[in-house]
């Protein structure tokens, strides 16, 4: 296997984009990357989406970005793995460069999520995720399968609600300094305590906004990597478990066990453990989804999680920052991008060009992606250059 | 949805009737043929017990449009009566008393 690095990094706000398309985004963020690793072209492009079928009407989107973003004639391919579905699209680059397939890989995440008719389309191809026949069928959304969650975890570890509101805290306290992020300003713990419920006790402060956006990353063998850029940094570990997608079929359901292996895996490709960490994005589409990944991650114990937040772990200079750029609360949740935004932010992390949210020496970053409520988990391990 | 999606998960939806695994025993709900447990086949039915059944914390919410309407509805994750198990499997269902 040969080394593989991420040397050119490419995203666009996250929001509304009204005057822009699914290709029209897809094409800047990967430009973007392109230009900053110093090429024209690469060997193939993985594309990472969940819903443009459903929301755009538009399937086959690999040879239509590709073809948009001046690469016709390119290898391309649809990387689906609902919201995890960008981090799966970097899994699939990942192996085509370390296997040696491919020299240079584009990989790019994109969503399109206001060309649905409503936001309850939007919501309902979310659910998308979970299992229709026996979740979606009832008429479960995302939040609502959330809130089984957050429900029996307050009753089983004894937390309130209100101890979730920092993390929510945290994540806009970081996007305010984001120019690509969706809510670029602060919230307070009032403000969460008095969101509107969404499904009890899930309110609209717990949950992720779903946007437009789009992000990319070229990656090339590490032997390679100085030839495009001086601040190349490399994957030290990619690594992918599946669980049962309904949470009713869950031994445990408040144990993320597809977060628990693929993190497992990931430390060992990458020879470390949860203590190396230097910050970790992590998928806070829920406030619970934040705090059973931490837990899962080993970075808490068991009905922990939501400790770090409340002791301050989770801050910029903490033991464990998260969110650094915002996260999925604030700097949006694009659902097929977001697992490539998480990438992109720890890359400038990790080179040190975070600006005032630099989280200092980070020399290991870690992100993990989650598919609908941990049916695929998703966990990269990057290195500083 | 279309009609034979339902037709052909009548006995579970509306019976509620789950498998068996004559290998290790594990009771699966709803069927699914191959033991997680074990990866034996599981295709023996059974009946579970609807006087034992354990109501874990239920919550109201809005359902999607896929259910044709937005009333709030209590939905909850229900431990499935099993007499002799204590393990026994949970399934989402709509709450009413
Ligand atoms: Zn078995």
């Amino acid at each position: 296997m040969r080394d593989v690095s991420i040397v050119g990094i490419g995203q666009t706000k996250v929001g509304e984009h009204w005057d822009k398309s699914l290709r029209q985004l897809a094409t800047e963020a990967i430009s973007a990357a392109l230009s900053e690793a110093g090429l024209e072209r690469a060997d193939a492009l993985y594309v990472g989406n969940m819903l443009s079928g459903e929301v755009s009407a538009q399937e086959h989107i690999a040879a239509l970005i590709a073809d948009f973003a001046g690469l016709r004639g390119i290898e391309a391919l649809k990387v689906e793995a609902a919201d995890s579905s960008g981090a799966a699209a970097l899994r699939l680059g990942y192996m085509a460069v370390a296997g040696g397939l491919m020299d240079t890989v584009i990989v790019c995440g994109v969503e399109k999520m206001t060309d649905a008719v409503s936001s309850a389309t939007a919501g309902a191809a979310l659910a998308l995720a979970a299992d229709s026949d026996y979740e979606t069928l009832h008429g479960l959304s995302s939040a609502a399968l959330h809130a089984l969650l957050m429900r029996r975890y307050m009753y089983e570890h004894g937390v309130k609600r209100e101890d979730f509101a920092l993390f929510t805290v945290n994540a806009h306290r970081n996007a305010a300094s984001n120019p690509y992020a969706m809510f670029p300003r602060p919230v307070t713990t009032e403000a969460f305590l008095k969101a509107p419920m969404i499904a009890d006790p899930v309110s609209l402060m717990d949950s992720a906004p779903l946007a437009d956006g789009a992000a990319a990353v070229i990656l090339c063998p590490g032997d390679r990597a100085h030839r495009c850029t001086t601040g190349a940094v490399r994957i030290v570990a990619s690594a992918v478990a599946t669980d049962s997608l309904a949470i009713h079929d869950r031994r445990d359901p408040l144990f993320l066990e597809a977060a628990y292996l693929s993190a497992q895996r990931a430390y060992q490709q990458a020879g470390v453990g949860s203590a190396d960490i230097d910050l970790f994005e992590v998928h806070d589409a829920f406030t619970i989804t934040a705090a059973l990944s931490l837990e899962a991650c080993g970075f808490a114990q068991r009905g922990q999680g939501v400790r770090l937040a409340q002791e301050g772990e989770i801050a910029l200079d903490g033991r464990i920052p998260i969110c650094t750029m915002g996260g999925l609360k604030a700097r949006g949740h694009p659902v097929g991008a977001t697992g490539i935004y998480q990438i992109v932010e720890l890359v400038e992390q990790l080179r040190g060009q975070a600006g005032v949210n630099q989280v200092k020496n980070a020399r290991l970053g870690m992100a993990q992606s989650i598919g609908g409520t941990g049916g695929t988990v998703i966990t990269h391990i990057l290195e500083a250059p | 949805m279309h009609i034979p999606r339902y037709w052909r998960a009548q006995s579970q939806r509306y019976s509620l009737n789950g498998e068996i695994c004559k290998q290790c025993g594990a009771i699966l709900f709803p069927p699914r043929d191959i033991c997680p447990e074990c990866r034996e086949w599981a295709l023996e039915p059974f009946a579970f017990d609807f006087n034992d059944n354990d109501e874990i914390h239920p919550l109201f919410t809005h359902p999607l449009e896929v259910r044709g309407e937005r009333l709030p509805q209590a939905m909850g994750m229900v431990k499935l009566g099993v007499s002799h198990e204590s393990s026994s499997p949970l399934a989402v269902a709509e709450t009413t008393t």
